[in-house]
Formats: C-alpha cells, structure tokens, sequence
C-alpha cells in the first residue's frame, strides 16, 4: 500500500486532516509520515477442507455463471459497461442527484454515463483475479485539453459527484477529473461533493464566482473550473486549502447557513443516493457508522420498488439486516458485488470449508451485528452521539423536478426511521446499545 | 393512442433501438403493445425478453420493464389498459446496496 500526493504531510499543522480520503486510512498513513509498506507471505497457504473448498467454489462460480447468463443480469452488464451501467435507471427513477439535489434526474445523463463512455472511448473491460464480472473499464490513452490521460474509469459514484451533481455533462473533463483523483489519491465521491459545494456556495453568494483566479468561473457545469478546482484542493491552494477539509469542516468555517445544505453526515460526504426519495438510504446515510456511505444501504429493494421506496413501514429492519450481512460479508474480504449473486449461506460455505469453522448463516449474520456495535460503541466513545444520526436540512427540501406520486422525505418520517431504528437494533433512545443486547453478542465485559 | 418505448444499455444492444413509438388501438393493454413492439424489434430481444414476458407467471424479465418510471412486481399487470401517453422503458436492473 502506498500514499499518493493529497495524503502527504505539508508542515506541523498537518494532523490526520488530509485532502479528501473517503475513510480515512490514507490520512492516517499520511500523519504518521508512513509513505508505503507490503505484505509478503512466505508459506503456503492452508485450506482446512481442500476439497469441500473446491466443490463450495465451483457452487459459487455457477450462481455467477447462472446470473450471468440471463439478459437482465446486473452483473453481466458492470462487464459490459461498467458500473456506470445503472445510471439510465437510477435517472429514470428520479434519484440521480443532480445540481446539487435541486434536480432528481440529469437531462444530460446519458452524456456521461456507462454507455456514453463505451460510445466514446475505445475500452477493454478488466476484472480481479479469478472474478468472471470484469466490472473494471480501461480505456485507450486520450488527448484531452487539459492533458493526456490513461486510467480505468470512471465508476457510477463519479459520475453522479463529479458528473450530474456538479452539473457536468463533458465525458471529457469527468475522464480527466477522475485521473486526476486517481493520481492525487483522491475519493471521487468526497471529491466531488466538495467541488459542488464551493459551487452552491457561489450560487448562495458565500463564495465568490472568482475564487479559482484569473480566468476560472466556479459555477455549475463549468469544465475548466472542475479541473482546476481540484488541482487546488489536492495542492492545499487558495479555496482548495478550505476545501480539501471535507465539507464539515468547511461548513463549519464558512457559517452563513452552509452546514444546513453541506452533503455529510459524520464527516463523510454523500454517497451518489437521494434521502429525499429513499427512506432506506435516508436510514443508512444517517446510522452507518462511518457517515453518508451507500455500501450497506437496501438500494436495489426500494430502486427495483421491492419495497415502496418512499414508506417508513419496515425499513429500520431491512436497513439494520443490510448492516449485519455486509459487514459480516466484509470480514472475507469480499467484493460488494458477489453479495447481489451469492446469498449468505453460501459466504459461510466458503468460510467453513477454507477455516475449518462451523459458522451458521444465523452466527455469521450475528457475527455482523456484534462488529456494528463495537464501531457505534467506538463512536460513542469519541463523542459521535446519537446527535450525529442526521441528515442536513437540504434532505428536507424538494427537488424541483420531485417526481408525481411519491412522498418527499419530511422530520416526521425521519425521526421514525431513526425510532424504529434503535428500537430494532436493541439500543436506549439515546441511541446507546444496552447491556442486555450487547450481552446477547457476546459484547459484554 | 401512441406509446413511447425506449431502451437502454444492454437491451438497446439486444433490441437493435433506442426508442421505438407504438401507434396502438385505445384502450389496448400492455400485452397487447408486447406483441405489437415485437414487430419492432430485433428477433433476440423477442426470444430472450418479450416472449417470456408474456409467458404466464414469468417474472424474471418483468424486472426490466418501467412504466411511467415505476416497475411492475405482479404479471396480471401487464394485462391492465394502457393510457395515451404513457412512457414504456426496459431498463438494467439493479441490486444490492
């Protein structure tokens, strides 16, 4: 592992607050001056039952090529397209963030989505090592005004933050703006939320239209300002040296009014998903231990309308159940995708058969719950209260473009999804785990 | 009464269109602008989606199908009228979190 640009330590005012990680650990590695290290085995590695292992593998890659092999696989198209592959749907629904969640659908999506980029750029898709989904997309070497680039890219996530979010619609620049976080050590999710925040703060007269210098407009859908924005945010530059807090953080500098529209919650900026239209998200981006994170949240149930994406009826559970699993899938070191294909038992297949452990999928799921604990006891202990499940004052606005027949996201629901939430999860109203619940996990003393 | 269908991703690929717009008889049922966009289509986009659609009790393909940006969970829905100006789309799906 290996520390990129914006991570660098710059002086002795230089702490754990590097420009923009998405969670952290490159700030980490950045204020201890840890530049790189490796991991080399040297003996071979054992496999508890070798042959259940083999024949539990061989189960797994059947249910991939099963999936696969349908029209309608999601899987099959993140091979084709990318991940950027859903984003036709996710605009047709109305939750693609757009301008700063003034608009749920971008009319100018399909200039920088999955397909746009296949349409564009000459591409070969790539996967990880035994993976039959090849989900990552490299592209031939492509001039651009701003400069050659090379890179793989981008994903869905950057497309909404530096793409419909900051009113983008040049493939061009958000290829290059992607590179660029690539090579700085960027997230381009924080990355991006942040660029359209100094955006808005123009729109609101916080900021000033010429905060970049001479020749730059910081405005909404403005190339040129995007690129050198970011430039400016990885160097510490000018407003970049603001910016490169987090919007938190910014907010918290500027005042006038901008921690009520700052995209975060708990310091990380939002995931590519609209609370507005989804209680489950609303739910997520509020409880997830490590702030406005998409990676445990029930997007396909409400997308697909599984479950109506706009009730509060259920949904602390499904959201807490979420929880459980991915995190426990997350001790393998497992792909987030292979969870759309594989159902948990079938984790725990693979786990028993490599280790020799004799997991349930009940213990494993268990499993889960006692590490979401640990974390939310961990955040207690460093003053993230209850306080802190929230959502800024922007997620209880309505979009303009609000599609008909859907409820908008108000206080009231909200203060019953977190209710529901803690009474679903064990926890006081104070949003404290109880004795009698963390005793049940095998938490207790 | 017309009917906007549009397509996207790897089903505009299978289907061969981007956006196709029916002319169909009032009151016509979904079912019924199936068969007629079949005429429409490219002849894997009739096999691998329309036809199992229409085939009883088949929901793996009805996760394609969006009608005035909704989904449809229940096959009997593809029965009901449809009305002027409604927006047909087939759409990726998508899962997980």
């Amino acid at each position: 592992m290996g520390l990129r640009a914006a991570a660098e330590p710059r002086g002795p005012h230089d702490r754990a607050d590097h420009p923009l990680p998405r969670g952290g650990a490159g700030a980490v590695f950045g204020s201890k001056n840890l530049k790189v290290f490796g991991v080399v085995g040297l003996n071979d590695v054992k496999v508890a039952n070798p042959k259940g292992f083999e024949e539990a593998i061989e189960r797994t890659y059947t249910a991939f090529r099963e999936d696969l092999s349908h029209p309608w696989s999601l899987l099959g198209g993140f091979g084709r397209i990318g991940t950027g592959s859903g984003v036709a749907l996710i605009n047709d629904k109305h939750v693609f963030a757009t301008r700063y969640h003034k608009y749920t659908s971008f009319q100018h999506a399909n200039e920088i989505d999955g397909e746009a980029f296949m349409r564009k750029y000459e591409t070969r898709p790539i996967g990880c090592q035994s993976c039959l989904v090849h989900c990552g997309m490299v592209r031939k070497p492509l001039e651009t005004k701003w400069g050659t680039i090379w890179t793989r890219g981008p994903e869905y996530e950057t497309m909404y933050s530096i793409g419909s979010l900051c009113f983008n619609d040049n493939s061009d620049m958000l290829y290059y703006a992607n590179d660029q976080a690539e090579k700085y050590g960027m997230d381009t999710l924080s990355l991006g939320v942040n660029v359209a925040f100094a955006m808005e703060c123009v729109d609101r007269g916080i900021l000033s239209k010429d905060a970049l210098g001479e020749g730059y407009t910081l405005e909404f859908g403005n190339p040129d300002a995007t690129v050198r924005l970011i430039d400016m945010i990885a160097a510490r530059e000018g407003i970049g040296d603001l910016l490169a807090e987090g919007v938190k953080r910014a907010s918290e500098k500027l005042n006038q009014g901008s921690q009520d529209f700052a995209l975060q919650v708990k310091g990380m900026e939002f995931a590519a998903w609209m609370p507005e239209r989804m209680r489950g998200v609303a739910t997520t981006f509020a409880t997830a231990n490590r702030g406005a994170c998409h990676k445990r949240a029930p997007i396909g149930m409400e997308l697909m309308e599984f479950v109506p994406m706009d009730s509060t009826e259920g949904r602390a559970e499904l959201v807490a159940q979420i929880q459980n699993v991915v995190n426990a899938t997350f001790t393998l070191v497992s792909c987030r995708f292979a969870e759309f294909v594989l159902k948990p038992a079938q984790f725990v297949d693979l786990l028993n058969n490599a280790s020799g452990m004799s997991f349930t999928a009940e213990q494993f799921e268990l499993m889960g719950e006692a590490i979401w604990n640990m974390e939310r006891m961990y955040n207690l202990a460093a003053g993230i209260d209850a306080s802190q499940d929230s959502l800024p004052e922007i997620c209880f606005k309505v979009p303009l473009d609000f599609p008909e027949g859907y409820k908008p996201l108000t206080h009231s629901d909200f203060n019953i999804l977190i209710k529901d939430y803690y009474e679903y999860r064990g926890w006081d109203a104070s949003g404290t785990p109880t004795p009698e619940r963390l005793e049940k996990l095998g938490l207790k003393g | 009464m017309k009917l906007v269908v549009r397509f996207s991703g790897l089903l505009q690929s299978l289907s061969g269109k981007k956006e196709v717009e029916l002319g169909l008889k009032e009151d016509c049922s979904l079912r019924d602008a199936l068969i007629e966009l079949k005429k429409n289509v490219q002849p894997e986009f009739v096999s691998q989606i329309i036809d199992p659609l229409l085939e009883e009790n088949n929901t793996g393909p009805l996760r394609l199908l969006v009608k005035n940006h909704r989904h449809m969970h229940s096959v009997a829905e593809i029965d009901l009228p449809l009305k002027d100006g409604d927006v047909l789309s087939f759409l990726p799906p998508m899962e997980g979190g």
